[in-house]
């Protein structure tokens, strides 16, 4: 497994994490009864977010090579259409729901909290099946 | 002219197309006709932005041709590049537009749903124009290029 592999699966982990802790407390919160609780799991999603920039940081994209470069465009394209189809279809499910309705301005915040761990997670998957989800690959 | 300049200038006019109309239609219903700025939006402004659509279609237009390299490193370059500016540009924009209303309106305020998908679609339009304008700005704006 190359650092690039070891990269992608670190990120799909965190993100898969973000996107549990996002998804917990937006449903947590969904009859409006404003629980501290979810609130502050919320709060705690910066955790992932942060964790994702760190991995960037320690793990950069300069040692790779042309083919894990070609590999990580296709994944970024693919992630960018992961969070569009996430997003409409949130925007479908809310139209549907209540067509005429208001949506509480913090729960918009975590939707984009929620997007960016869609990226992450769409993007590594992208990543991880262009590599054939080995384990044991070529080494940069 | 390359399939990826193509591309890009096919869908920067489309894009430049529907937002000189819709913005034209929104002025004359608001100023010239009277309407109240949320109908001249909702209902015609944004309705010329369908043609937006139309930028879906562009790989279709310019097929691949077989038997032929479409793709270079250097193109993969330009593309990475592209799409890296294009994303980072939409996400600022992306979180601006979520963190504005939470200061105006408190984290108790509400907005309507019909925000969401203004976001959405303002997002996407956003991810192609940029990527359509710096594919071209990369490859010179010239018309005659190298073929790959």
């Amino acid at each position: 497994m190359n650092r690039a592999q070891k990269r992608t699966w670190l990120s799909l982990v965190i993100s898969l994490a973000g996107l549990c802790l996002g998804a917990l407390a937006m449903l947590g919160n969904a009859n409006n009864d404003h629980r501290p609780s979810f609130s502050w799991l919320g709060l705690a999603l910066t955790i992932p977010l942060i964790s994702m920039v760190i991995l960037s940081w320690r793990i950069p994209g300069k040692e790779y090579d042309e083919r894990d470069r070609k590999i990580e465009n296709k994944a970024l394209v693919l992630g960018i259409f992961g969070v569009f189809a996430f997003l409409g279809g949130i925007c479908v499910l809310l139209c549907i729901i209540k067509p005429m309705g208001f949506i509480e301005v913090r729960r918009i915040l975590l939707l984009v909290y929620l997007a960016a761990f869609v990226w992450f997670l769409t993007s590594s998957v992208a990543a991880l099946i262009q590599y054939n989800w080995t384990i044991k690959g070529e080494r940069s | 002219m390359n399939r990826t300049q193509k591309i890009a200038r096919f869908n920067l006019v489309v894009i430049l197309i529907s937002l000189i109309l819709s913005l034209t239609a929104i002025f004359i219903l608001y100023f010239a006709v009277g309407l109240p700025l949320q109908r001249a939006l909702v209902g015609f402004g944004i309705g010329f932005i369908g043609i937006f659509g139309l930028t879906a279609f562009s790989p279709l237009l310019y097929k691949k041709e077989s038997g032929k390299v479409s793709f270079d490193e250097r193109d993969l370059l330009i593309q990475r590049r592209a799409s890296l500016r294009a994303y980072t540009i939409f996400w600022f924009l992306f979180v601006l537009a979520a963190i504005v209303p939470f200061f105006i309106l408190g984290p108790k305020g509400t907005i309507s749903v019909k925000y969401l998908p203004a976001m959405v679609f303002g997002g996407m339009i956003t991810v192609l124009l940029i990527q359509s304008i710096v594919t071209l700005e990369e490859y010179g704006w010239k018309s005659e290029g190298e073929q790959s």
